[in-house]
C-alpha cells in the first residue's frame, strides 16, 4: 500500500500538479465563455460534452511522461515494482482526479438550477473523459510522441463537431441525448484502448 | 550555412511521423468540405430560388431595423436570447422584469403587443421561405433609425454583452435573399471582379484557415522538443552556427513545409474552375498564389512562431494548450463574420462563402492590415525565440543539473 | 596564436551555491585530466570553457580569445558533454553531416573529414546505422569524432569513459591520446585510472577548488614514502581509520586489507609501498592537501 501512495505522491509533486492546475483553470473559466447556470437539458449536455469532458485530453494523456527519457526508463525498468503498477497507478490518479473535478462541475451547475438527470450526465460525462483519455493514452503509446499524444484526441474531438452522429455513429462523442448507448460505446474503446497504450509503451521501450 | 541547413530541417521535416499526420489531416479535412465542390452556373431567369447566389450587399437603414427587431421578437417569443461574449454561445435567462421591459422595447419599436406576436410570425411565414430567411417584422410609423438604436442599445444593456442588438451585429445580421437582378449582379462579381478562382480560392482560404489555425502547433512542438529528447542541445549549442541561422533556417523550413501542401491543395479549386469552362469568364490563373501567400502564409506564419515561443521557453506541450485556446476563441468569435467581409483582427478571418466579392473590397483594407499584423508578430515572435535560445546557449533559462530533480525523485519509485 | 588556455580568478555560482571559486589554471597542448569526484565543479569549468555557460567573474581565454566572444571560442573549440546523443532516427553519417553543417563546414570538406573520422574512431562500417541502433561505446566514440569534427584547437570531454567496458575504456583512452598529439584535450573523469594511464598534466578540483595542478609524477611525489598496507582484522579497521588516511581497502573475510598513509612505519607489519594516483588522489581529498601545490 505505501508503494502506491509513495507512487501518488511523487507523481503529484513533481508531474500531476501542473495538468491538475490547468484543468482547475479549465473548468473555472468557464462562465467567462458559456453560461452554467438555467441552462436546458440539452445545453446542460452541451456544456459538459463539449467543454468539462476536454479535462480527460489534459488529464491522461501525460501519464508516460515521466519516462520521456530513455537513461531513466533504463532505472526505473529495472526497480522491483512493476513499472504497469506505476502506470496503473497514475492512470488510477488521472480518473480520480477527472471524476472529482467533474463531480464539482456538475454540483456547480445543479446549484445553478441547470436542468439535468444528475446520475446519467455523470457517466455519460465521465465516458467520453475515458474515451479521449483512452485515445490520447494510446496515440502517444503507439507513436512515443506527447504531442501527437493531444494531437489524436483533439482530433477526435474536432471530428465529434463537424461530422456529428451521423457519420461516426456509435462512436459519437456528444451522443448524451442523441443516442445514449454512444456512451457505453465510447468508454469500453476508452478503456480497450488505454490497456493497450500500457501494454504497449511497456514493450516499446 | 542556411541554405544548408534549411534543406536539412526541410528533410528532417519530411521523415518525421507527425508531418505526415499533418499532411492527411489537410487532405481529409479539404476533401470532406471542398472536395465535391460545384462551380456556380449563372442564374437563369425564373428560378425556384436564388439561394445559391448570396444575399443582398448594398442593405438599408430600413433594412437593419426590421430583420434586428425581428430578431429580438422572435428571442422573446420563444423566450430564448443567446449572446456571444467570446464566440461560444451564452443562453441567458431574462427576470420577468427583464423580460417585461424587452415587450416595452417591442411595442415601441413595432407596435405589436405581446399576445398579437405570435400571429405575426406565422403570418410572415405564409408568405416567405423558413429556410432562407430570417424573420422581419414591421416597423412602427414614423420610427427613426436613432429612435431604433437607441431601444436596441437598452435591449443590448438587458440581455449582456455579445448579443445580437449591437449596431455591429444588427448590420452583420441582415441577411436579404437576392433575387434575379441581385443574383445577376452577385455573379457578374464573382466572375468579372474576382476572376472566377478568386472567390473560390478565398472559399479555400477560408475553410483551410480553420484547420491551419492550429495544427502546424503539432509539427513545430514536436521538432522543437525533439532537441532536448535526443539530449542534442549541447552538441548543437557547442556549434559555431549563429542562434539567428540555427533558429531561423528552422522556422523558415518549418512554414516551408507547411505551405507546401496548402500551395498543391489550392490549386484543385482552380482546375474546377477551369474544368467548368464557363463562358465570358476572365479567369485569374493565380489566385490560388495571391491567397495563399496573403491569406494563409500569415496565420501558418504566426502558428509556427508561437509554437517555437512557448516550446523552446518551457520545453513543454505548453505551446500546444495555448494554441489550442486561441485557436478555440479564434474559430468562435469569427462565426459572427462568417460570410466575410468582417475580419476584424482574426487570426483566423472567415469568408464562407465563393461571393461577397463586395464585402470582401469593403473589408479588404481590414484584411490586409490583419495580416501584415500577424506576418509582423510571426517575426516578432521569432526575434524573442532567437533571443531565448541565446540565452538557453550560454547557460540561462536552463533547468539546471544533469538529471533535473524531478527525475531523481521519481526514479526512487 | 599558442595554442593554450588561460584562467585567473574564474568564479561561478548557482544562486547561493558557489560551483568554482577563484580558479587559476594553465593548460598547455596535449592530454589535461581534471580530476574531482561527483559535483566538484568539473562539468561546470568545462561548460565556462566551452561557452555553454556563463561565468560570474575572472578572466578566461582560449588560444588568446577571451571566452566572452562565444562565436570565435565556437570555432575552434570542440566539446563532448556528459551526457548526449543524437537525433535516434539519423543514421551515424546524416548526424555527422548535420553537425558538420553547423560547424560551418563546406560540403567538400564535409565529403573528406566525416569519412575519415568515422575510420578513425572505428565507425566507418556503421555510416548507415541508425543513432539509436549504436551502444553505449559506439555512441562515444562517435561523440567525439563529432566534436573533432571541424578540427579544433581545444577538445573538451567530460566525463568520457563513464558507463564503458574496461575494453570499451582502454581504446577510448588511446584514441583520445592520439587525439590530443596536435591540440590540447581535457578530460574530465573521477575515475583515477582515466588520468594516470593518459594524462601528462592533471589537476584535482574539489568543492570549486582547484587543489593540485602538475604531473603526474608531481602528484606521486605528495605522498611518496608514506604508502603502507596492512592486513588487520576488522576490529583494528576502526583504529587505523581513526589515526591513518586510508587510501583504498578490500576485505577478506574477516579480515580486510588496506591501504593508508603514514609518515613513519605505523605498527609491525605494515608494509611499505608504491605510491599511486589514488593514494595521491585521496590524500587530496581528504583534506591533508590544505595548501594547493602548483
Amino acid at each position: 500500500m505505501g508503494k502506491y501512495l509513495e507512487i501518488t505522491k511523487i507523481q503529484l509533486k513533481y508531474n500531476a500538479w501542473q495538468h491538475v492546475l490547468i484543468s482547475i483553470l479549465l473548468l473555472a473559466a468557464s462562465p467567462l465563455v458559456l453560461g452554467i447556470s438555467n441552462l436546458d437539458a440539452a445545453q446542460s449536455a452541451k456544456v459538459l460534452e463539449t467543454y468539462v469532458a476536454l479535462v480527460g485530453i489534459l488529464l491522461f494523456v501525460p501519464v508516460f511522461l515521466p519516462e520521456q527519457d530513455r537513461n531513466l526508463w533504463d532505472v526505473i525498468k529495472t526497480h522491483y515494482t512493476k513499472i504497469t503498477t506505476v502506470y496503473l497507478t497514475r492512470i488510477l490518479l488521472s480518473f480520480l482526479f477527472s471524476a472529482l473535478l467533474i463531480l464539482v462541475f456538475l454540483l456547480v451547475m445543479q446549484a445553478g438550477n441547470c436542468e439535468m438527470e444528475p446520475v446519467k450526465y455523470y457517466f455519460g460525462t465521465m465516458a467520453e473523459v475515458i474515451a479521449f483519455g483512452g485515445l490520447g493514452v494510446f496515440a502517444y503509446a503507439v507513436t512515443d510522441n506527447l504531442i501527437v499524444g493531444y494531437m489524436i484526441p483533439l482530433g477526435y474531438y474536432a471530428a465529434g463537431i463537424s461530422a456529428g452522429y451521423r457519420y461516426m455513429k456509435k462512436f459519437y462523442p456528444f451522443g448524451m441525448l442523441t443516442d445514449y448507448e454512444t456512451k457505453y460505446w465510447i468508454l469500453v474503446a476508452g478503456i480497450i484502448l488505454m490497456a493497450c497504450g500500457v501494454l504497449l509503451i511497456r514493450k516499446r521501450r | 550555412m542556411f541554405l544548408t541547413l534549411f534543406r536539412k530541417e526541410c528533410a528532417q521535416t519530411v521523415k518525421s511521423l507527425i508531418y505526415w499526420l499533418y499532411v492527411i489531416c489537410l487532405v481529409v479535412f479539404f476533401n470532406t468540405q471542398l472536395g465535391s465542390q460545384y462551380i456556380l452556373t449563372p442564374p437563369q431567369e425564373g428560378q425556384d430560388s436564388y439561394y445559391d447566389y448570396g444575399f443582398k450587399t448594398d442593405i438599408t437603414e430600413q433594412d437593419i431595423m426590421e430583420t434586428g427587431a425581428g430578431t429580438l421578437v422572435w428571442a422573446y417569443y420563444y423566450d430564448n436570447y443567446v449572446t456571444y461574449p467570446v464566440g461560444y454561445a451564452k443562453n441567458v435567462t431574462l427576470s420577468e422584469e427583464e423580460k417585461d421591459e424587452i415587450a416595452d422595447i417591442i411595442y415601441e419599436l413595432t407596435g405589436l403587443k405581446p399576445d398579437e406576436i405570435e400571429a405575426d410570425i406565422a403570418a410572415y411565414f405564409e408568405e416567405h421561405d423558413i429556410e432562407a430567411s430570417p424573420y422581419e417584422v414591421k416597423l412602427r410609423d414614423g420610427l427613426t433609425y436613432d429612435e431604433f438604436l437607441k431601444y436596441m442599445d437598452r435591449a443590448a444593456e438587458i440581455v449582456g454583452p455579445g448579443s445580437d442588438y449591437t449596431e455591429e451585429k444588427l448590420k452583420a445580421n441582415v441577411r436579404i435573399p437576392v433575387d434575379y437582378e441581385g443574383a445577376k449582379s452577385n455573379y457578374s462579381d464573382l466572375t468579372e471582379k474576382d476572376g472566377l478562382t478568386g472567390g473560390y480560392t478565398r472559399l479555400f482560404c477560408d475553410y483551410m484557415g480553420v484547420i491551419l489555425g492550429i495544427l502546424p502547433v503539432f509539427v513545430t512542438a514536436t521538432r522543437m522538443l525533439r532537441d532536448k529528447r535526443s539530449r542534442m542541445q549541447d552538441l548543437i549549442y557547442a556549434r559555431r552556427a549563429s542562434s539567428c541561422t540555427v533558429m531561423g533556417s528552422r522556422y523558415l523550413a518549418l512554414v516551408c513545409m507547411h505551405m507546401l501542401p496548402v500551395l498543391i491543395l489550392s490549386f484543385l479549386p482552380t482546375v474546377n474552375c477551369i474544368k467548368a469552362g464557363i463562358e465570358g469568364v476572365n479567369l485569374d490563373y493565380l489566385a490560388w498564389l495571391k491567397y495563399d501567400m496573403g491569406w494563409l502564409l500569415p496565420m501558418v506564419m504566426a502558428v509556427i512562431a508561437v509554437g517555437m515561443l512557448c516550446t523552446e521557453l518551457t520545453e513543454t506541450a505548453l505551446a500546444v494548450l495555448v494554441q489550442t485556446v486561441w485557436w478555440f476563441v479564434s474559430l468562435m468569435t469569427g462565426v459572427v463574420g462568417i460570410k466575410g467581409g468582417s475580419y476584424g483582427w482574426n487570426l483566423m478571418p472567415r469568408h464562407n462563402t465563393e461571393l461577397n466579392y463586395a464585402g470582401f473590397a469593403d473589408g479588404f483594407r481590414q484584411l490586409a492590415a490583419n495580416r501584415i499584423f500577424y506576418a509582423v508578430l510571426s517575426l516578432a515572435l521569432l526575434a524573442l525565440t532567437i533571443l531565448i535560445y541565446e540565452r538557453k546557449r550560454k547557460g540561462h533559462l536552463r533547468r539546471r543539473g544533469k538529471i533535473s530533480g524531478n527525475h531523481k525523485n521519481s526514479v526512487k519509485v | 596564436m599558442k595554442t593554450e588556455i588561460v584562467i585567473k580568478g574564474l568564479n561561478k555560482s548557482y544562486g547561493k551555491k558557489r560551483a568554482l571559486k577563484n580558479v587559476d589554471l594553465r593548460i598547455e597542448k596535449g592530454m589535461f585530466g581534471l580530476l574531482g569526484r561527483n559535483g566538484a565543479g568539473k562539468t561546470t569549468l568545462m561548460k565556462v570553457l566551452s561557452t555553454l555557460l556563463e561565468k560570474d567573474s575572472g578572466k578566461v581565454k582560449v588560444c588568446g580569445i577571451p571566452v566572452e566572444h562565444a562565436s570565435d571560442i565556437r570555432k575552434i573549440t570542440g566539446y563532448l558533454p556528459q551526457e548526449f546523443s543524437m537525433y535516434p532516427n539519423m543514421k551515424v553519417y546524416e548526424a555527422m553531416d548535420y553537425l558538420g553543417v553547423l560547424s560551418g563546414l563546406t560540403k567538400e570538406q564535409r565529403r573528406e573529414r566525416i569519412p575519415m573520422l568515422l575510420k578513425r574512431v572505428n565507425l566507418y562500417d556503421n555510416a548507415g546505422t541508425k543513432v539509436r541502433a549504436l551502444s553505449g561505446g559506439m555512441k562515444r566514440r562517435l561523440g567525439i569524432a563529432q566534436a573533432i569534427l571541424h578540427d579544433p584547437k581545444v577538445l573538451i570531454v567530460d566525463e568520457p569513459t563513464a558507463g564503458l567496458d574496461p575494453e570499451e575504456r582502454v581504446r577510448f583512452r588511446n584514441l583520445l591520446s592520439e587525439i590530443a598529439e596536435d591540440r590540447i584535450v581535457i578530460l574530465s573523469t573521477h575515475i583515477v585510472g582515466d588520468v594516470e594511464a593518459t594524462c601528462e598534466e592533471i589537476s584535482v578540483i574539489d568543492e570549486g577548488k582547484i587543489l593540485f595542478r602538475g604531473t603526474v609524477e608531481k602528484l606521486l611525489s605528495l605522498v611518496d614514502g608514506r604508502v603502507y598496507r596492512a592486513e588487520v582484522s576488522r576490529k583494528e579497521l576502526d583504529r587505523i581509520r581513526s589515526s591513518y588516511n586510508v587510501t583504498s581497502m578490500i576485505t577478506l573475510g574477516n579480515n580486510v586489507k588496506v591501504r593508508f598513509l603514514a609518515d613513519t612505519q605505523p605498527f609491525p607489519g605494515a608494509r611499505h609501498c608504491d605510491a599511486g594516483v589514488e593514494d595521491a588522489y585521496m590524500y587530496l581529498m581528504q583534506g591533508e592537501g590544505e595548501n594547493p601545490c602548483f
